[in-house]
């Protein structure tokens, strides 16, 4: 247990201050016909109380898998394979059904990718918002209207009476998300989960929300757990950084520590590739392609793409090393004996 | 369209004033519809009797009113049923999916294997006739069509992004299929259940031809078209030929209002967001 508490980032520098969340060695698999897909791999981190903490990754490395195995939303044949979610101390994996139900939208909520899927079309969004706010709470319609208008006015939503009694086609997709946090965030949850919220926005719209969330993460003090792909986002609001491939955390730390000094040939790879200033004027594109999740190769799932691979790569798992202080990585590159984690 | 426009438009007509017909029956007519008259047996129609008369001196054109209440409201009835049952059924098997979903089909798959006309021939043969008994017999068993869409319909629904989004929100899951897959099912659900009640009519027309359904005594489509059979040779065609035009107008007409609605609520089309916007748009100019 206590290495995987250091693992999940538990270190001298924040020891005091105790994560509201702490997720330690959780496996996520889904049973198919092409055999056992582990779509996350024994993924530790913490969530501090009015921190951010991006998970990057390319598409299907395990991100939303990750996001929804906390709130335990994962549908057959999908299912948690092991690890503990720990909210304020208690394992969320051990729960009953009825008990964690309650735990969604109270103490762990969630904005999703694409406002416009996200709302029923057929009711108007303050029906919507109601219904969130009396799922959990014994009020009149009358009360929780009043609670959701004064959640609208705080996202930055004017007209709220106009938007309150809009069916969702009639907001625009900024609208829309703004609605979705100020519902995620109405009963004032330890922990928000926000998988790629503003994907389906355009650029100008983007920065707004991002700004809201930010600024409702420090207000609120909940902490924020970003899932994104997006690394212009990821410096723009994350506290910490944590980089998944195939369905691992390769590398997580301060966002200083990922952006400024990178450790693994992954991360690395993906910072290139967001700077477009290559001699030829082109792009720098990671060759191949992801593995297949039925078929994860052996050792480093990145050695078959990675330009520094050495031997051993190909043949044994990475064991994990810390750089400093909270910003640990999992690369063969990285060996020596004094970093390692200890127990490992 | 504007074919189907007309046909909808009709068949609503004539089912509207048939409803208001069979509901308003004693203001259409001052007669008893079981009132027994042996001095004007088998009167030809007109003659102080719009329809004629039956072989006990029953007057038609009442009789067909009062039945037409009784057959109409054992169709409406006995879908009500067969919808509530089907629907809860098929939200069920289909929000829960994997085993479950597979043993209650299975189920349906079995119950559809047997004819249903011969289950109702056998539970009403062990019953005393009466309406609750033909509607209860006809509601279960006809729920398996309707639960079998519904399913379809809520294994599509479920995997929407909204669901997720009410779950992770900690709305409860009978709150979820009540709440927003159902609604969803609507215009499939409105579809089935006016399809429904021509099928139920004319189970009940059947039953009570055979004499299980509705009890002799009191009038029915199906009571007076068996009660005509006997005296259609000797010329008084006017006993079956009446209530047996009254069953094929009103089921034709269900069934093209049905194909109507179908078309109204555009199920081929875009579904039910589109009906609300449209709805929304109509509103509006109304307004």
């Amino acid at each position: 247990m206590v290495k995987n508490l250091k693992r999940s980032g538990l270190t001298k520098e924040n020891i005091n201050c105790a994560p509201v969340m702490e997720v330690v060695d959780l496996s996520t698999s889904f049973l198919t016909a092409a055999g056992e897909i582990k779509a996350v791999r024994e993924v530790s981190f913490s969530l501090f109380a009015g921190q951010v903490l991006a998970v990057v990754g390319e598409s299907g490395c395990g991100k939303s898998v990750t996001a929804r195995s906390l709130l335990r939303l994962i549908d057959p044949p999908g299912y948690i394979k092991n690890g503990w979610v720990l909210l304020n101390g208690v394992n969320l994996l051990n729960l009953t059904e009825g008990e964690m139900r309650r735990l969604r939208g109270t103490e762990i909520s969630m904005v999703f990718q694409d406002p416009m899927t996200s709302f029923d079309p057929v009711y108007t969004v303050g029906r919507q918002f109601t219904e969130a706010l009396m799922a959990h709470e014994k009020i009149s319609q009358q009360e929780a209207k009043q609670q959701a208008l004064q959640m609208l006015s705080k996202v930055s939503l004017q007209d709220l009476e106009r938007v309150f009694n809009s069916y969702p086609f009639q907001l625009s997709g900024g609208m829309r998300q703004r609605v979705m946090i100020a519902i995620a965030l109405a009963m004032k949850p330890k922990v928000l989960i926000a998988d790629e919220p503003t994907t389906a926005l355009d650029v100008t719209v983007q920065s707004g929300i991002l700004a809201e969330l930010k600024r409702l993460n420090k207000e609120t003090g909940s902490a924020l757990l970003l899932i994104t792909h997006d690394l212009g986002v990821v410096a723009e609001l994350a506290d910490r950084v944590a980089i998944m491939y195939a369905g691992r955390i390769v590398e997580i730390g301060s966002v200083y520590d990922i952006f400024d000094h990178a450790q693994h040939p992954y991360t690395r790879a993906l910072l290139t590739s967001i700077n477009p200033i290559q001699e030829d004027g082109g792009l720098t594109a990671i060759p191949g392609q992801p593995p297949d999740m039925a078929n994860v190769p052996p050792g480093c799932p990145f050695s078959p793409r990675c330009p520094e691979a050495l031997r051993q790569c190909r043949q044994k798992e990475p064991e994990q090393y810390i750089i400093a202080g909270e910003h640990w990585v999992s690369c063969w590159r990285a060996e020596s004996e004094e970093r390692k984690i200890s127990g490992a | 369209m504007s074919k189907y426009k007309t046909v909808t438009v009709i068949s609503f007509i004539v089912l509207t004033v048939m409803a208001v017909m069979v509901i308003g029956a004693p203001l259409f007519t001052a007669k008893d519809p079981t009132g027994v008259e042996l001095t004007k047996t088998l009167r030809q129609p007109g003659q102080g009797n719009l329809l004629g008369t039956d072989e006990m001196g029953r007057d038609i054109w009442t009789r067909l009113l009062y039945g037409g209440r009784v057959s109409l409201s054992v169709g409406v009835a006995s879908v009500a049923v067969s919808t509530v049952l089907g629907v809860a059924y098929g939200a069920i098997s289909g929000y829960a999916g994997g085993w479950v979903d597979r043993v209650l089909m299975r189920i349906i798959d079995a119950l559809l294997c047997l004819p249903s006309m011969l289950i109702m021939l056998v539970i009403q043969s062990m019953t005393r006739p009466s309406l609750t008994n033909v509607v209860l017999v006809i509601g279960f068993t006809t729920w398996m069509q309707m639960s079998r869409l519904v399913r379809t319909e809520v294994l599509s629904l479920k995997e929407r992004e909204f669901v997720l989004a009410a779950l992770a929100a900690g709305t409860p899951v009978w709150k979820i299929i009540l709440r927003h897959l159902v609604p969803h099912c609507s215009p499939t659900i409105i579809v089935m259940a006016t399809v429904g009640v021509g099928h139920a009519i004319l189970s009940e027309t059947s039953l009570s031809f055979l004499g299980l359904g509705i009890p002799p005594h009191q009038p029915s489509l199906g009571n007076m078209l068996i009660g005509g059979q006997n005296q259609i040779l000797a010329g008084a065609w006017w006993i079956p030929v009446f209530p047996g035009a009254m069953i094929i107008s009103t089921v034709l007409a269900i069934t093209f209002a049905s194909d109507g609605l179908q078309h109204i609520l555009m199920l081929r089309n875009a579904g039910i967001e589109e009906g609300v916007k449209k709805w929304l748009k109509i509103s509006k100019e109304a307004a």
